[in-house]
């Protein structure tokens, strides 16, 4: 029988090891993975690639759950399976050498986050005790071991896309603890942050990357202390962030790498969480519409197309499926009244039920928990669009209006289903630290200037 | 054609700028001499010279036309030193006031300073804008040889945006130690990550009514069934979330009352089941017409009957051999 004090361990040499080794396995099958189908890994994204090789292991283990329990061998048994074809192809194209590379390169954030690296230690090693990760985001060591299969009923739990908290459930059995789930939501956090440090950095200077870093690490909202909650609110962000920054690269580069790569992290984004579709449907109109017009509808970008969307739904579109398969609404229990159901009474549920209404009264509201109640933030995002406006730099303005426009159509579809609640929405979040920053793009020059000045610098 | 208009519409607009502009600064600077809402429509009339402003910077890059009006030549030399009057008032009447009183009845000089902001924002985006219209360079953009006025206005942004950034990390960290848990919480977190707490006592600690529970599930040689009836303990009490420790229980909550008719009528069996309150004599058993009353106050009925029925095995954990009632 099962004993309590075998669970739920606080990290320790051998938890974190075991949780290095899976980022290691997720990096070589990620790393592979793409390589096959993608062939050129966009630089910026290098660092996520391991999200691919998550997203593969966690399709391979939903799978699996349709025969077999959770427990350690299936597991063990899902990660080898995709890690021995993978090895070979990671060896041949020496994907160690860009990865060292990278973290190289992001060295000095890595350091940014040494202060805080303590306190994440202890909340990451806590057994459940935030309300929802308690109530469905984590499950028992009984359903670990005695589920056998996937128990699909007609319920809101039973039915939600669970990407992230299958991740967690792999790591629960191969660790029996979940603060090696905590640091996988921590790492999905991090890696987010370097994948958008990169990308500034390269594209925008080396200000926009460090202040961009600073002020989402340090936001008031504590993004770091949630990234080691089991709520996946966090993780969800940060996968829509990394797609929306494809969409970005693809803006500015017209590269297909992004547009193939972007569905694979969508992909994922909208497995991990319902609140994703906002933000996808807008991207799918965005994509559509710049498809349209660059005239990109030719029959030698099929392919591209095709393994778009095949990466789409093997990292994340396959919980939508699922649904459709089961409950006739690929959304279910959401918009039934649109999509039906098979059941003879098919439930409607609405965000809009606990959420904030997008009314001109709560505008206030919703802009003082965006910024965190700080007057300063606030001050700073509207004096971004004047400086924005009239930058020097052409694309710094193109890039500016196309994520305002964005977030402007957005919240137009979103209204009509949802209201405001933070969590759903931190993606604003991370966005308007994004286009506060824009304006600072290619002054590094003019700052380090500054040097001339502090006589003791040069010392 | 559709040029022609919108060449006419900036054109004219190098009039109406001035006019809002004008308009706006009076009524905030009425309104700041007495209180917030003194005037209608302040804000509309900011808002309208803000944007109007901005129109002239568009026609100003897209070189659409060229300046014709006298007013706006006026207003832009005129406004450095409005903006700079302003600025130096603002700081010597906030200072002020904020060492005296914030309040308006204690106020030395009945000005409202957080109402200043207001024309200060504006003659500032004025200034900002008379700069990038003018090509000018101020003494900063000559230090740090800036192509052009407005780069340095992003470079005062940028430097702005770096205070603001390290003020956040500092604050941030400082902050992050100090979450709003008590003292005790907070310690009792940091002997569970260094191990000198065990799961036992996280639970003993977490959950005092409950915790029996767990442990009794803990100790079970086969695997038991266990219901929740008590709609407290499913929704609204945090030692409802027991459910994630259970390792040799099937915990089941019951939370429709067509549910719990069916464990009623016998259709569906138990044994033990957990609650969190005891036997309340006051409640009236469940009526039969389930469906005209309260989700919550029928399982209530229902888990009441159940516990006044049962022994209580442990705290919070009950044995039902008792009789089935509806039929």
């Amino acid at each position: 029988m099962l004993d309590l004090n075998n669970f739920f361990a606080p990290l320790g040499i051998g938890n974190i090891l075991v949780f290095f080794a899976f980022v290691a396995c997720c990096e070589i099958i990620g790393f592979s993975f793409a390589k096959i189908l993608i062939k050129k890994i966009p630089e910026f994204l290098r660092g996520a690639v391991w999200l691919l090789g998550l997203g593969l292991v966690v399709f391979l283990y939903f799978l699996s759950h349709f025969f077999v329990p959770f427990a350690f061998p299936t597991a063990l048994i899902c990660l080898i399976v995709l890690l021995i074809p993978a090895l070979k192809t990671y060896l041949q194209e020496k994907g160690w050498q860009s990865i060292i590379l990278i973290l190289r390169q992001n060295f000095l954030p890595l350091l940014l986050l040494l202060p805080v690296l303590p306190l994440i230690f202890i909340k990451s090693s806590l057994p459940p005790y935030v309300w929802d990760e308690m109530a469905y985001h984590y499950i028992s060591p009984y359903t670990l071991y005695y589920e056998k299969v996937w128990r699909l009923g007609s319920g809101f739990m039973e039915n939600i896309p669970r990407l992230l908290e299958t991740g967690y459930i792999f790591l629960f059995s191969l660790t029996k603890t979940y603060a090696t789930a905590r640091l996988l939501h921590f790492s999905i956090f991090v890696t987010f942050l370097l994948v958008i440090f990169k990308f500034l950095n390269d594209n925008f200077g080396k200000l926009p990357a460090i202040l961009y870093f600073i002020l989402v690490a340090y936001h008031g909202e504590t993004f770091l202390t949630r990234s080691t909650f089991g709520y996946v609110d966090v993780a969800t962000a940060s996968l829509v962030m990394v797609g929306i920054l494809c969409l970005v690269d693809f803006f500015l580069k017209n590269k297909f790498e992004d547009l193939m790569m972007g569905a694979a992290f969508w992909g994922m984004a909208v497995g991990a969480k319902y609140s994703s579709l906002s933000p996808f449907v807008v991207y799918l109109l965005v994509i559509f519409a710049l498809i349209l017009r660059r005239r990109l509808f030719k029959r030698k970008y099929l392919k591209s197309y095709l393994i778009a969307i095949l990466l789409f739904l093997f990292m994340g579109g396959y919980w939508y499926l699922k649904n459709f398969i089961h409950t006739g609404n690929p959304i279910y229990p959401f918009l039934t009244s649109l999509f039906g159901c098979r059941f003879p009474s098919c439930p409607t549920v609405s965000y809009g039920d606990w959420t904030l209404p997008f009314t001109l009264a709560n505008t206030r509201a919703i802009l003082d928990r965006i910024f965190a109640s700080n007057q300063l933030f606030k001050l700073l995002f509207f004096l971004s669009p004047f400086l924005a406006f009239f930058h020097p730099e052409k694309f710094v303005r193109k890039i500016f209006c196309l994520i305002f426009i964005t977030v402007l159509v957005e919240i137009l579809l979103v209204r009509m289903i949802s209201g405001y609640d933070p969590r759903y929405f931190y993606h604003w979040q991370f966005l308007s630290v994004f286009l506060i920053v824009l304006p600072t793009t290619g002054l590094t020059k003019e700052i380090k200037s500054i040097k001339k000045f502090l006589p003791w610098w040069k010392k | 054609m559709v040029e022609k208009i919108i060449k006419f519409f900036l054109k004219s607009n190098y009039f109406i700028f001035p006019l809002f502009w004008v308009v706006g600064f009076i009524w905030s600077i009425i309104e700041s001499f007495t209180y917030a809402g003194f005037l209608p429509g302040t804000r509309f009339f900011l808002l309208l010279a803000v944007l109007s402003g901005l129109l002239t910077g568009i026609a100003r890059k897209k070189t659409l036309v060229r300046p014709g009006s006298r007013f706006y030549e006026i207003l832009f030399s005129s406004n450095k030193f409005i903006f700079s009057i302003l600025l130096i008032t603002f700081s010597f009447v906030f200072l002020l006031e904020k060492i005296h009183y914030s309040n308006y009845v204690f106020s030395l000089i009945h000005l409202q300073p957080k109402l200043l902001v207001r024309p200060c924002f504006l003659t500032g985006l004025t200034l900002l804008l008379g700069f990038y219209y003018h090509q000018e360079k101020w003494f900063l953009g000559k230090v740090f040889k800036l192509k052009n006025s407005l780069e340095i206005f992003n470079l005062l942004f940028a430097l702005l945006l770096l205070f603001f950034a390290v003020q956040c990390s500092i604050v941030f960290v400082s902050d992050f130690y100090k979450e709003e848990i008590t003292a005790e919480e907070r310690q009792k977190e940091i002997q569970y990550a260094t191990r000198e707490m065990n799961i036992y006592s996280w639970v003993e600690k977490w959950f005092p009514k409950m915790k029996e529970v767990v442990f009794w599930c803990n100790r079970n040689s086969n695997i038991e069934n266990l219901t929740v009836f008590d709609p407290f303990l499913t929704w609204y009490t945090y030692e409802g979330l027991l459910r994630v420790y259970m390792t040799n229980c099937n915990l089941y909550y019951v939370a429709t009352p067509k549910e719990a008719r069916e464990f009623f009528q016998g259709k569906r069996t138990f044994k033990w089941f957990a609650s969190f309150g005891g036997c309340d004599s006051k409640i009236p058993p469940p009526p039969d017409k389930y469906l005209t009353i309260d989700t919550v106050e029928y399982l209530k009925a229902v888990n009441n009957y159940f516990v006044c029925n049962s022994k209580e095995f442990l705290p919070g954990l009950f044995v039902f051999n008792g009789p089935i009632i509806l039929k």
